[in-house]
């Protein structure tokens, strides 16, 4: 179900969309047709069911309000710009996620880049103090920061936005023997280093 | 562990991350919990991974309006050149119809090629007329037996009063001359009586009584 608040400036975005509508894979599909037809006001319902997954999973990963929008602008204009060639041969959410996916992809690799100096400058200040004084979320989290990106958004796609294995392979253009692998080496991982910084904590 | 056993676990373990987001089927759901009563190791992954996705769901707050970001969206679309995926493909097109019928004038012309390249074989049979005879005599086209005996040939030309003015053909094929005011068909009907003669037509000049 979507919420949409009007005012003098023109029609305003509320919250939004309910887990149900986003498995409606028929009434997204028919969306995305009426998206292949230039209609605004179907992109502005795909824009408000997605905005509010995508967020939550870009926020995650990018940790930065701005860049989660820009990619989700990004994600979006996609959309609305081949629209008209999606045929259904996947769900419109594993399309849509895996446009967001590739693009997250990008932005994080070139922030990355950008920020290496950065880190390296600071590196010194952060300790195990800090670490110590992790809530249990910061401890996850850190854990999670700890692993390869790939094998990070497998666990990012199966727990942020619920995909099954088989979704994670079409989104991220992988077989899903290798889904399967990174989840398998990124729950090793966790498995060590989760009760060492539990004990830290 | 016993293999079987040990091959339950490592399924079990393998499907804990679709357990607990909600995408196991309620078979494996329940598979999963039953070994987990009894696997410390499958149990403690489960309790880490309730809680690991427990906190990366996080809480399903209100999620603040995207107003701002959807107005910045429709700039970008105004902004940039009207349809490019239905231009761009419009651009393609001339280009893909002309490559389309260039192929097709490139496989006509190598069908005819190949048409003109292959010649028929040159049967001959019985029947085909002899190009070389143009004699206005020529009243029938005969086939001997290939055993057939000289005398006994010559009998039967003398009973029927005819001569032979060309041949043998490639074929095999003699052509006969009768005399004036014979009857062709009649001929032909004696010749084809023979058991020497294997074959007997009027030839193409030769309809009717010979003149």
């Amino acid at each position: 179900m979507i919420t949409r608040i009007h005012n003098e400036s023109g029609p305003k975005l509320a919250t939004v969309a309910k887990p149900a509508a986003l498995s409606n894979n028929e009434a997204e599909l028919a969306l995305i047709r009426r998206v292949s037809l230039r209609d605004r006001t179907a992109l502005r319902d795909l824009y408000l069911l997605y905005h509010r997954r995508l967020s939550r999973f870009l926020m995650r990963l990018t940790q930065r309000q701005d860049l989660a929008e820009e990619v989700i602008n990004d994600t979006l204009l996609v959309v609305w710009n081949s629209a008209d060639r999606f045929r259904g041969d996947s769900r419109v959410s594993t399309w849509i996620v895996g446009i967001a996916y590739r693009r997250a992809l990008k932005s994080i690799r070139r922030r990355r880049s950008f920020e290496l100096v950065e880190l390296e400058a600071t590196d010194a200040l952060v300790g195990v103090d800090n670490l110590q004084a992790c809530e249990t979320q910061e401890w996850i989290e850190e854990a999670l920061q700890e692993l390869p990106l790939e094998q990070r958004l497998c666990l990012e796609l199966a727990y942020v936005l619920g995909h099954s294995c088989e979704e994670i392979s079409v989104i991220t253009s992988c077989p899903v023997n290798t889904v399967k692998t990174r989840l398998y080496h990124a729950r090793r991982k966790l498995s060590v280093l989760l009760p060492r910084l539990a004990e830290g904590k | 562990m016993h293999p079987r056993m040990h091959a339950n676990h490592e399924h079990c373990w393998e499907l804990i991350p679709w357990v607990v987001n909600g995408r196991a089927s309620d078979a494996e759901h329940r598979a999963v919990l039953t070994h987990a009563e009894t696997c410390a190791e499958c149990r403690e992954e489960l309790e880490r991974h309730r809680l690991i996705h427990g906190q990366m769901r996080g809480t399903d707050d209100v999620i603040a309006a995207p107003n701002a970001s959807w107005q910045k969206l429709l700039a970008q679309i105004d902004t940039q050149p009207a349809t490019p995926v239905s231009e761009s493909r419009k651009a393609r097109r001339p280009w893909l119809i002309a490559a389309l019928w260039l192929q097709l004038v490139a496989i006509a012309a190598l069908a005819g090629a190949l048409f003109t390249s292959i010649r028929q074989p040159e049967y001959k049979t019985l029947s085909t007329p002899t190009p070389d005879v143009t004699d206005s005599r020529a009243a029938v086209r005969v086939v001997f037996a290939p055993d057939a005996p000289l005398n006994k040939v010559n009998e039967l030309l003398r009973q029927i009063d005819a001569n032979i003015i060309a041949g043998p053909s490639e074929a095999g094929v003699y052509t006969l001359s009768a005399s004036a005011g014979k009857d062709v068909q009649r001929i032909i009907v004696t010749l084809r009586a023979h058991p020497e003669v294997l074959f007997a037509e009027p030839s193409q000049t030769a309809v009717g009584t010979y003149q």
